[in-house]
């Protein structure tokens, strides 16, 4: 990863989830990091402009 | 020529979040950046754009376009559905930011604020607190993110000074150069003054905005504006403060287009039901009861169906709210395909909750809508809800409202 763009809270219920927003340099990532059970996934991806 | 301006030293500053939401997804998605983008609440082939990015707005893009018509101008547009977490973790920012530097600011919107510093003890120049406030949002909220900074004497100048060099200027209007500025505007140019207002006031042969300044206010009050409205312009014009005023709470409610139209009863009540409660979460946030309260629907067919009806008695539990509101709905023509719905409530006064009931039933409601509240404040909202709106809470999305910031400082709340 090269750039940490966003990140920023939101919730699931009453759990805390964190989003991060990340770029490799050409494609986007949007991770989700669950702070109960301490789990990522990966939500979307959007690529650079061909 | 005098024209009786405030000569006082600007004290007002207008902060302007551009192209908020189109700004806040650009900043999340890098490859977003300088690329004709908008947003949407619900992605379909006719949304409309809520928020363009600059790059859309550049190419004609503009909020309201049909996203049809915005890939006839630009087949590269991209378009996402909001995502109402990343705005309000951008609002909190900005006020968070804002309010560090007086207690007396105000948020426009959800993008646009004012600061007081009237009576504020600073040891800078407010040209220098305004770069360091563009410097902070970079640092603090994401370094995609521009502001304009506008710096007047008054409300209506230092929005005006935030408009003239976008997307990320700082200027100031004072008294010095006031005129100078008039002379580079048109009219329609000012904060208010719209196409039917510009019609009105080129009949009476002012033109410029600086023909607007030194028109004689009785000429506006008595034949222009024909009101107050022309006194207030005449002082507004001149720097002299006359927009300070708290609005008046006249409704809350809630719309949604429906996302399968239907003429399903069960699904329909649902749903209906869970805006019902999310209307009456925003009725107790503001601390009002209420008195009106109307339902309507617009078919898929073209045209609608509303009714209305005002209670002796006001209201603000979720159960009473949801008692008021189906029994209107149920009268609605039950065969006709809904597309979109809504209602809102209305005769608002200040909660009497505070007042103990004689009736026992109305203590039990009360401390059963204060319990669920605490809940919803404590563990996040929708913890805790009818068992009827389940249908409801899956399909209606969380709705990013134009203009108001109740919402989002509702939603702050709980943080």
């Amino acid at each position: 990863m090269t750039e940490l763009a966003l990140r920023h809270p939101t919730e699931a219920g009453r759990r805390m989830v964190h989003v991060f927003h990340v770029s490799d340099g050409s494609n986007g990532y949007r991770l989700e990091f669950d702070a109960e059970t301490l789990t990522w996934t990966l939500v979307s991806v959007i690529a650079e402009q061909p | 020529m005098k024209y009786n301006l405030n000569t006082e030293d600007p004290q007002i500053m207008h902060i302007d979040l551009n192209s908020a939401f189109a700004s806040a997804e650009q900043q999340a998605w890098p490859a977003l950046r300088n690329r004709p983008m908008g947003v949407t609440n619900r992605l379909s082939k006719e949304c409309c754009v809520i928020a363009a990015s600059y790059e859309a707005k550049a190419l004609g893009i503009k909020v309201g376009v049909r996203r049809t018509e915005a890939m006839a101008l630009c087949p590269d547009f991209i378009m996402l559905e909001t995502d109402p977490s990343k705005y309000t973790h951008m609002y909190r920012g900005l006020l968070g930011i804002m309010k560090e530097y007086s207690p007396n600011i105000k948020m426009k919107s959800i993008d646009e604020g004012v600061i007081d510093f009237h009576g504020v003890k600073r040891s800078s120049s407010l040209v220098d607190i305004g770069m360091e406030i563009k410097r902070r949002v970079l640092d603090e909220i994401g370094n995609y993110m521009k502001i304009n900074v506008g710096i007047g004497p008054n409300r209506f100048l230092a929005k005006t000074a935030a408009g003239l060099h976008k997307p990320d200027g700082l200027d100031v209007i004072s008294h010095k150069n006031l005129v100078d500025v008039y002379k580079s505007m048109e009219l329609e140019d000012l904060n208010g003054i719209a196409e039917a207002f510009g019609s009105r006031l080129r009949a009476y042969n002012i033109t410029t905005p600086l023909e607007f300044l030194q028109a004689d206010e009785e000429l506006l009050r008595r034949r222009v504006f024909k009101s107050i409205n022309g006194l207030h312009w005449h002082n507004r014009l001149r720097g002299h403060e006359v927009d300070v005023y708290d609005t008046k709470l006249g409704m809350v409610g809630r719309q949604w287009v429906v996302k399968k139209p239907t003429n399903d009863d069960a699904y329909l009540r649902s749903c209906l039901h869970f805006l019902t409660e999310t209307t009456g979460m925003k009725l107790r946030y503001r601390n009002v009861e209420a008195r009106g309260v109307c339902v309507w629907v617009a078919f898929r067919a073209g045209g609608g169906w509303s009714d209305k009806k005002m209670h002796h008695a006001t209201f603000y539990t979720n159960q009473d709210i949801w008692l008021h509101v189906s029994r209107l709905f149920d009268k609605r023509p039950k065969h006709m395909v809904i597309q979109t719905m809504g209602l809102y409530l209305y005769e608002l006064t200040p909660s009497t909750r505070s007042q103990l009931s004689m009736f026992d039933d109305v203590l039990k409601a009360g401390y059963l809508t204060k319990a669920m509240d605490e809940i919803n404040d404590f563990y996040g909202t929708f913890t805790i809800y009818s068992a009827d709106t389940l249908t409801g809470t899956r399909h209606v999305k969380q709705k990013i409202p134009f203009g108001g910031t109740e919402y989002f400082n509702l939603l702050l709340k709980k943080a």
